[in-house]
C-alpha cells in the first residue's frame, strides 16, 4: 500500500488574550492511497481542527501549528507558501466542511461555485466546467440540476447545501477527500446514496477519504481504519474490526455502548459516559480521560499513558493495556 | 390525554423566482398531547424546520391554524403573544448560526431571563451556572464567547438557553445532530429526565431514526412538505406501512461492521423531486417501488388505517384493500426491496 498522507506529532494551539487552548496534541496518523480512515470522538476533541490543518485552513491570527509535520504525497504541507498551497487545496485535496455555509460564497450561484474549481485548477472553459458541474450535481442526487445551478446558497435547504458542498469537493477528482460530518444533515436514504457514491468514486479513482463522523453506523459501513480521538489526542487506532470488536480504551468502549440500537427498549436510558471532556486550556497531568474513567488507577492521574501496541495496526494509549496493570480488567466484552 | 397543541391544515408556501411557488409545508395536520414527545423525521428539505418555525411563529403560516391550549397562536394580541412565547421555546438546528458570536455564554443563556425581567444579579448568575451544569458544561464556561466552543458545545448552550424560561413546550430542531454519540445519549437522557420532572412536551425534529425512536411516544414521517405516516414509535418501527418509511428504516446504517458488510448495496433509484416542482399525485411516486396508476394521478390523504396509525398512501385505500381481499391476499406483504432475507408481513384490518 502506498502512503498518501503522513501526519507526525502534530500539535495545534489557539491563543487568545486570556488563554491558550491545546486543541490537538501530539497526533500521528497516516492515510494510504485509496483507503478510508474514520476519525471519531467527542465534540470538541479536535477532529475538525486536525482536518483543517491538513488544508492549512486554521484561523490565521489565533490558530497555530506548534509542532509536527504533515506530509502529503511526499511534500511537507506545514511549511508551504500560499502559491503552493493553492495547488493542493481543492485540487488534490478536497474538503467538505462541517458547516456548509462557511464554504459557500453567498454572492455566487452554486453552479458557478462548483465550476470554479475546474476553471482554476484544470483550465476548463466556463461552458465545459458548467456541464461537468451539472453532471456532478445530478450525481449527488439533486433533482433538476440545471435549475439548481442557478440558485444562491441561501435559497437551498441545509441538506441541499451539504450536497452542493460535497459536489464542490469532488469536482477536481482529488486524491484525498476530507469529509467533516458530510452526511449529518441528510436523511438516511440520501445518506446511503451519497456514501455509495463516495465509495464508488473512491474505488474508481483510487481516492482516499478521511471521514469525520459521530455516526458509528456510518463508520461501520464505510471505513477501513478508525482513529478515536479524545481531548486533542488519538487514544486508540485500529482497523475497523479491531475497534468495533476488540476495543481496548475505556473511552472507545463507552462510545460503542452509548449507541442506540433499533432493538433498544423504548424509554430505557442509554448508557452514557458521565461528565464532560476537560478544558483544553489546562492540560491534564495524566490521562485526559481519567476523570471520567470507571477503570482509572492511581497512575492514570499522575502520568500520561504511553502508547501500547496491540497489533501492528492497533495502538492504545491507556495504562490498562500496560502489562504491569495486572489488577485491571483488561478484557472487555462487547455485545451487539 | 389532553391536547396541548393542534396543527390544522398548516401550509407554508415560499415565493421563489418570478412565478414559482415552493410548498415547504403543504397541508399538514397533527396533534401533540400534553407531556408527550412527538418525533418528526424525514429527509432534508422536507419541511420539518419550517413546520417547527411556523408553529412558534418565527415565520407566518400561509394558511392553516395552530391551536395551543385552545388558543389560535397566530391570532393573539401582543400581551398574549408574549405570555405564550415564554411557554414555547425552540432549540435550533444550526449551533453555528443560532448563537451570537460576540456575546459571552452567560448573556446568551440569560437573554430570555432579561427580556422577561426574571432574575437579577447574583440570582441570575446562579441560574446560569445551574443551567450550564444541567446541560453538561462547566460553570467556568459562562465567561467564554460562543465562537470558542466546538459545534457540540454550542448546541448545549442553545439547550440551556431554551430551558431558562422553564417552558412547557420545546421544539427541538435537530438538537443532537451536531453532537457525537456519547453526548447525544447524555442530551437525550437529559431531555427525557427534564420531561418527567417538569412535565415538558416536545416536538423533536431529527433525521436520526434510532434516536427519535428512543425519545418519542409518537412519530410523524414527512416527505416533501407532506405528512406520510404518523403513529406510535412502536408501530412505526415494527410495522411501517408507508413505502417511504420502509425505505428509511432499511437505510439506517448499523453500527456493526459484520452486519454492514453483509448488507446488499442499495442501488440508486428514482429521481428526487424538486420541492418547487413536486410530481402530480403522490409526492413519493418517483421513488416508490409500489406505485400504481392511482399514485400518478391523485394525491393520497392522511387517513387512520388502524387505530392510532395514520398513513397517506393509496396502497391502503378502501378499493385497494378490497381488491386485495378479493384476490384472496390475506396479508399485505412488503418484501424488502434490497432482497434481504427478512420479509415484513403486514396485516391490515379490512374493516377500515
Ligand atoms: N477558532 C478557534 N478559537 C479558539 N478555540 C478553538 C477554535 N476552533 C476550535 N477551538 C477549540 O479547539 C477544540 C477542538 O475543536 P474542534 O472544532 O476541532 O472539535 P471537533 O472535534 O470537530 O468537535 P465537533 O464534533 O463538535 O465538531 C475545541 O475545544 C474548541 O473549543
Ligand atoms: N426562507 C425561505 N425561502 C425560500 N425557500 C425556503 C425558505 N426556507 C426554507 N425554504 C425551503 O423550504 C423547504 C423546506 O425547508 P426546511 O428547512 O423546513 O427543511 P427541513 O426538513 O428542516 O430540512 P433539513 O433537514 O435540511 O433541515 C426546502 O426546500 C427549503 O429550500
Ligand atoms: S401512494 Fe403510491 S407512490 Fe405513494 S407511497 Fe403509496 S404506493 Fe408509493
Ligand atoms: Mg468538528
Ligand atoms: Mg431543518
Amino acid at each position: 500500500m502506498e502512503l498518501l498522507l503522513d501526519v507526525n506529532n502534530l500539535s495545534i494551539t489557539f491563543k487568545s488574550k486570556e488563554k491558550t487552548v491545546h486543541a490537538v496534541r501530539n497526533v500521528s496518523f497516516h492515510v494510504n492511497k485509496g483507503e478510508v480512515l474514520a476519525i471519531v470522538g467527542e465534540s470538541g476533541c479536535g477532529k475538525s481542527v486536525t482536518a483543517k490543518s491538513i488544508m492549512r485552513l486554521l484561523p490565521e491570527k489565533t490558530g497555530r501549528i506548534m509542532d509536527g509535520s504533515i506530509m502529503f504525497d511526499g511534500k511537507e504541507i506545514t511549511t508551504m507558501n500560499k502559491k503552493e498551497l493553492v495547488k493542493y487545496r481543492g485540487d488534490r485535496i478536497g474538503m467538505v466542511f462541517q458547516d456548509p455555509m462557511s464554504s459557500l460564497n453567498p454572492t455566487m450561484t452554486v453552479g458557478d461555485q462548483i465550476a470554479e474549481g475546474l476553471m482554476i485548477h484544470k483550465g476548463y472553459k466556463k461552458k465545459k466546467a458548467r456541464e461537468k458541474a451539472i453532471e456532478l450535481i445530478r450525481q449527488v442526487r439533486i433533482a433538476n440540476p440545471v435549475h439548481c445551478c442557478t440558485k444562491y446558497p441561501h435559497q437551498l435547504s441545509g441538506g441541499m447545501r451539504q450536497r452542493i458542498v460535497i459536489a464542490m469537493a469532488l469536482i477536481c477528482e482529488p486524491d484525498l477527500l476530507i469529509a467533516d460530518e458530510p452526511t449529518t444533515a441528510l436523511d438516511v436514504t440520501i445518506q446511503a446514496e451519497i456514501l455509495n457514491l463516495l465509495k464508488e468514486l473512491q474505488e474508481k479513482m483510487g481516492m482516499a477519504i478521511i471521514i469525520i463522523t459521530h455516526d458509528l453506523g456510518v463508520v461501520a459501513k464505510f471505513s477501513d481504519r478508525v482513529n478515536v480521538m479524545y481531548a486533542g489526542e488519538i487514544v486508540e487506532r485500529g482497523t475497523l474490526r479491531e475497534i468495533f470488536y476488540h476495543p481496548q480504551h475505556p473511552y472507545t468502549l463507552g462510545l460503542l455502548k452509548s449507541i442506540p440500537k433499533l432493538d433498544h427498549d423504548f424509554c430505557e436510558k442509554l448508557a452514557v459516559i458521565e461528565g464532560s471532556p476537560p478544558d483544553l486550556s489546562i492540560l491534564p497531568k495524566g490521562c485526559a480521560f481519567s476523570e471520567r474513567c470507571s477503570h482509572a488507577m492511581d497512575v492514570c492521574d499522575q502520568y500520561h499513558p504511553e502508547q501500547f501496541d496491540q497489533s501492528s495496526t492497533h495502538q492504545v494509549s491507556c495504562w490498562l493495556t500496560d502489562s504491569r496493570a495486572s489488577r485491571a480488567p483488561r478484557v472487555y466484552s462487547i455485545t451487539h | 390525554m389532553n391536547k396541548l397543541l393542534e396543527v390544522k391544515n398548516l401550509k407554508k408556501y415560499y415565493k421563489v423566482g418570478k412565478n414559482q411557488v415552493l410548498k415547504a409545508v403543504d397541508n399538514v395536520s397533527f396533534t401533540i398531547y400534553q407531556g408527550e414527545t412527538l418525533g418528526l423525521v424525514g429527509e432534508s428539505g422536507c419541511g420539518k424546520s419550517t413546520t417547527g418555525r411556523t408553529i412558534i411563529r418565527l415565520s407566518e403560516a400561509t394558511e392553516g391554524e395552530v391551536i395551543y391550549q385552545g388558543k389560535n397562536v397566530h391570532k393573539l394580541n401582543r400581551k398574549e403573544s408574549k405570555a405564550i412565547s415564554k411557554k414555547m421555546q425552540m432549540v435550533f438546528q444550526d449551533p453555528y448560526a443560532s448563537l451570537n458570536p460576540r456575546m459571552i455564554v452567560r448573556d446568551i443563556i440569560a437573554e430570555g431571563l432579561d427580556i422577561h425581567g426574571m432574575y437579577k444579579g447574583k440570582e441570575r448568575n446562579e441560574k446560569v451556572y445551574d443551567l450550564l451544569e444541567t446541560v453538561g458544561l462547566n460553570p467556568m464556561h459562562a465567561n467564554y464567547y460562543a465562537h470558542e466552543f466546538s459545534g457540540g458545545q454550542r448546541q448545549r448552550i442553545g439547550i440551556a438557553r431554551a430551558l431558562s424560561l422553564q417552558p412547557e413546550f420545546i421544539i427541538a430542531d435537530e438538537p443532537i445532530s451536531a453532537l457525537d454519540v456519547s453526548v447525544q445519549a447524555q442530551i437525550v437522557n437529559l431531555m427525557m429526565d427534564l420531561q418527567k420532572k417538569q412535565n415538558l412536551t416536545y416536538l423533536f425534529i431529527s433525521h436520526d431514526l434510532s434516536m427519535v425512536r428512543l425519545i418519542s411516544d409518537r412519530i410523524g414521517v414527512m416527505y416533501l412538505g407532506n405528512m406520510m405516516e404518523l403513529t406510535t414509535s412502536e408501530k412505526l418501527y415494527s410495522k411501517p406501512l408507508h413505502p417511504y418509511t420502509m425505505a428509511l428504516l432499511d437505510a439506517i446504517p448499523v453500527p456493526d461492521p459484520d452486519i454492514e458488510s453483509q448488507k446488499e448495496k442499495i442501488q440508486l433509484y428514482g429521481e428526487i423531486p424538486s420541492p418547487t416542482n413536486p410530481p402530480p399525485g403522490c409526492v413519493f411516486q418517483t421513488r416508490c417501488l409500489y406505485a400504481k396508476p392511482d399514485c400518478f394521478l391523485e394525491k393520497p390523504i392522511l387517513k387512520e388505517i388502524e387505530p392510532q396509525h395514520f398513513v397517506a398512501c393509496h396502497l391502503y385505500s378502501k378499493t385497494a384493500l378490497r381488491q386485495r381481499k378479493e384476490k384472496g391476499e390475506q396479508f399485505y406483504k412488503f418484501i424488502d426491496r434490497y432482497g434481504k432475507k427478512e420479509i415484513n408481513e403486514h396485516i391490515v384490518s379490512w374493516e377500515n
